[in-house]
């Protein structure tokens, strides 16, 4: 460590700022800065901004002083309340003109705000928001123009944040006997291989199988099939599109698999529902400890084999009949990987019916 | 050689110090994290060092970090702050005695903070930046920076000069400690907004990772999907965000840290013990807070019971978790073989706080996969950086608009809860354009340091914490209150110079003693048009 400087970094950093006040006078002095009155900055030029949140939505904010306003006023010159408007123009690229606009529309605002949430339509596009008075006759008055934004493209996989810290219930500390050692580790032995027994080998893994079947197999076809229920009140959702339900919430997909697509499933949690539930395999979302809904996935392979079945083939339970065609029906553990083409999702809907 | 792992620990805090009180409870953030996650890392890297495993990774550490390893008044804190935690710890070891699991528990902190008190003073003599700087010079470790307080790039592009200041500035002051400049930086929340790549070559950044819908809604999207690096036209490498391995740790639901077995993070002693054994390691002596040092397992997470924590069963629990993180690795890699012949590339990015704060036995999980890999033929871990300098060159792409926030984009920063703090930035920065416009002022006259001080300020506001504090509501009051007093002193500053107006030196004073971060500032950087 001789390289390094005990204090300050490596050798040749310079040193930090520091002004040595006592504590007490730093913090009179900061209290003195902190609540000295402050003018605001002296141009008073309107402006709007515009951000993107995602795909579909930006964030506007703006100023406009009296002054500026009341200057727009007279220039439009028109009878009646004029409205307070930002005009949205959707711009065929970050450098365009406003002349150029794809199309626009008018967001009209209340007249005391000073933000506004805007929903476009498409991702991945190109915006500009132009503050200014609307006529009743429509006339039309610009006061601030924004910077051009683009909104992301697409959509995303929603992943999980950090766990905000919860309060934690008081406990009562009871002595308990020292650890035996030997007793622990023969316990988590026995429960990994059961854990194991459930995430199947490679030799056996369903990925495994799909290797096998695509390198020997013809006419293959493979796809996902998913049967489950969901509490009353919610709709299931395939790739942001709903499922029929039946009267029960029943429903029942097929997806086909591409072999490139591995993922992992997210099962997106809904609002509470009071339901009970029966599967032999599922996977499931709850909230609150109250199931939302449930669901079984079966992987289906079906093809024709030139030649030697593979083992793996075998090894999963695969029928292959004289003629070399098979079918194989597997059920999907929970905790599996499932392709993001069979992203599942459930909301309430908003009569909750 | 099936693939490579590259892992990226983001080490961030931001600028929490507060030398105009004797001690300040959000400075504890610091102290926690250098003793429950910087210094076991470290400790377990110089390990792994010292007996030549071969193992790579990157770490991304703020400028704010850096800053705050570097001050005197904080090393003196952290050292004060191990000393009494070692003090709890020996106390604890003499109530639980003859307590069973509970005498052993207490025992095992109190050998782990001796550790880290000797690690941080004797290994490091007070500044964590060493070990750091060590590692990398045996080869072991990777060091780059992020933006300078860690502002959320996509929501500051409105204001271009906003970006490069948080960029150029970061970069400075990562050299000025580290020794020498950056070639990969983290994207402050995995944050990529089309544009930023000029800045970030402007910087001499080699490198940066988004996440993984960043590639797949690319233009083109990347024919090897998340496992092959790409380019973006001006030649910068992106790398994308693995997303079944950062499931497996990062999910609340289905990820390791929630194991029953693991230690429980919100079950601590500062909240079950009596108040009057407890009273000298909590706040005012009557505020219930986390000591650090907690006797108990997940158990169940839906459940208030929680049963005694015990090392060794988490310890087997963290390998076998390494040995299955491994296993889905390889098993991915062979998918991506067969239909690729490039090599792949796993991106692995966590934050580092939370192997060891947030999930104790997360250390000795890495530790256990970086040894697995390193044994393993088929695998092998790598540098981000490493990913540059790949032949062929990858495949260029104009990577989509991402973060690795909730929903994938930009509503964490910008939501009703904190959309208000973005006029407010909007109009600081406006106000320190104008005054930087002016003519410069005489170096080291006060107004020169009113300008630079204004700058600092207004960096300190544009910290990503903020906003994602008054969101998720932890310290949301102190975030607050911290981004309107940055905001407030841009404006109390700037006052001075477009009023040609002598500088209040005791208050200019007290806000360079007090917000002493980037001493070499250069406030040029706020100006339009600086090229």
């Amino acid at each position: 460590m001789s390289d390094y400087t005990s204090n300050g970094g490596p050798k040749g950093a310079e040193p930090l700022i520091d002004q040595k006040i006592p504590p007490d006078d730093l913090k009179k002095r900061l209290d003195a800065v902190d609540s000295a009155p402050v003018e605001s900055a002296p141009s008073a030029v309107p402006y709007i901004a515009l951000l993107p949140i995602d795909p579909y939505r930006l964030h506007a904010f703006w100023k406009i002083s009296p002054s500026a306003y009341t200057a727009a006023l007279e220039q439009l010159g028109d009878a009646g309340t004029p409205a307070l408007c930002i005009r949205m123009l959707q711009l065929p690229g970050m450098d365009a003109l406003d002349e150029e606009a794809a199309y626009w529309f008018d967001v009209e605002v209340h007249g005391f705000s000073q933000s506004w949430e805007i929903d476009v339509a498409e991702g991945g596009r190109c915006y500009r928001a132009v503050l200014g008075l609307r006529s009743p006759s429509g006339r039309w008055v610009a006061v601030a123009r924004s910077r051009a934004v683009r909104t992301p493209a697409g959509r995303a996989p929603d992943l999980d944040m950090p766990m905000p810290p919860k309060q934690p219930a008081p406990v009562f500390a009871e002595p308990k006997p020292p650890l035996d050692e030997e007793a622990i580790l023969a316990d988590v032995d026995a429960e990994m291989k059961a854990a194991s027994a459930a995430d199947p080998t490679p030799g056996a893994s369903l990925s495994s199988a799909w290797s096998a079947v695509t390198e020997h197999a013809v006419d293959t076809v493979a796809e996902w099939v998913i049967e489950g229920r969901a509490a009353p009140g919610l709709q299931v959702w395939v790739q942001h599109r709903p499922v029929p339900l039946d009267g029960e919430g029943r429903f029942a997909i097929r997806r086909p698999i591409s072999r490139h697509e591995l993922d992992a499933i997210r099962l997106e949690e809904g609002p509470d529902a009071d339901w009970d539930f029966d599967p032999p395999a599922y996977w499931s979302a709850s909230r609150w400890n109250e199931p939302l809904f449930e669901m079984a996935a079966t992987l289906h392979l079906r093809g024709r084999i030139e030649g030697v079945a593979p083992p793996a083939l075998a090894a999963l339970g695969a029928t292959v009949k004289e003629d070399g065609t098979f079918g194989l029906v597997k059920a999907v553990p929970r905790g599996a990987f499932l392709p993001p083409s069979v992203r599942i999702t459930a909301h309430r809907t908003r009569d909750g019916e | 050689m099936t693939g490579s792992i590259c892992f990226i620990l983001h080490a961030h805090l931001p600028f929490i110090r507060h030398p105009e009180h004797d001690s300040f409870f959000e400075e504890r953030w610091f102290f926690e994290a250098v003793m429950e996650s910087y210094i076991p890392l470290l400790d377990m890297l110089h390990r792994l060092a010292d007996e030549r495993v071969e193992a790579r990774l990157t770490f991304s550490v703020s400028p704010t970090l850096m800053t705050l390893f570097n001050d005197p008044l904080m090393q003196r804190r952290c050292e004060a702050y191990i000393e009494q935690q070692i003090e709890l710890a020996e106390k604890e070891t003499r109530r639980t005695q003859g307590r069973g699991i509970e005498e052993q528990l207490a025992a095992m902190y109190l050998r782990r903070f001796k550790r880290c008190r000797d690690f941080l003073r004797d290994f490091c003599r007070g500044n964590l930046t060493n070990a750091f700087c060590s590692l990398r010079d045996r080869g072991i470790v990777e060091l780059g920076t992020t933006a300078a307080t860690h502002g959320y790039l996509p929501l500051l592009a409105e204001d271009e000069a906003s970006v490069r200041a948080q960029i150029m500035t970061g970069v400075q002051c990562f050299q000025r400690f580290a020794g020498f400049p950056p070639r990969f930086f983290w994207l402050p929340e995995c944050g990529y907004y089309a544009g930023v790549e000029k800045f970030l070559a402007e910087a001499g950044i080699e490198t940066t990772v988004l996440d993984a819908h960043g590639f797949r809604h690319a233009d083109p999207p990347p024919p090897g999907d998340v496992f092959s690096p790409a380019r973006c036209p001006n030649g910068l490498t992106v790398l994308a965000r693995d997303p079944a391995a950062a499931q497996q740790v990062w999910s609340a639901d289905e990820g390791y840290p929630g194991d029953p077995d693991y230690r429980e993070y919100h079950r601590d002693i500062g909240h079950v013990l009596p108040e009057e054994y407890i009273a000298p390691y909590i706040l005012d002596g009557r505020i219930r807070i986390n000591t650090g040092i907690k006797y108990w397992r997940v158990t169940d997470r839906e459940s208030d019971r929680k049963e005694w924590y015990n090392p060794l069963r988490a310890g087997e629990k963290a390998r076998r978790h390494a040995e299955h993180f491994v296993r889905m690795r390889k098993r991915a890699f062979r998918e991506h073989n067969e239909c690729s012949d490039s090599a792949p590339v796993c991106v692995a990015p966590y934050d580092c706080e939370l192997f060891g704060h947030w999930w104790y036995e997360g250390p000795r999980w890495l530790e256990h996969v970086l040894r697995l890999t390193a044994a393993d033929p088929e695998l092998e871990t790598r540098a981000v950086g490493e990913m540059a300098a790949r032949r062929p060159p990858p495949p260029s792409i104009r990577p989509a608009d991402s973060s690795w926030g909730q929903n994938g984009y930009h509503e964490y920063w910008l939501n009703e809860s904190n959309a208000w703090c973005r006029p407010e930035l909007h109009e600081a920065s406006e106000r320190l354009r104008a005054a930087v416009g002016r003519p410069p002022p005489r170096r080291g006259s006060p107004e020169d340091r009113a300008l630079k001080q204004a700058a600092r300020e207004l960096l300190l506001a544009q910290a990503s914490d903020w906003p994602f504090l008054i969101r998720s509501d932890t310290a949301g009051r102190y975030a607050e209150e911290r981004f309107r007093k940055h905001i407030h002193r841009v404006h109390w500053l700037c006052g001075f110079i477009e009023r040609n107006e002598p500088v209040n030196l005791p208050g200019l004073a007290a806000l360079e003693a007090a917000d002493n971060i980037f001493p070499n500032i250069d406030c040029l950087y706020f100006r339009d048009g600086r090229e």
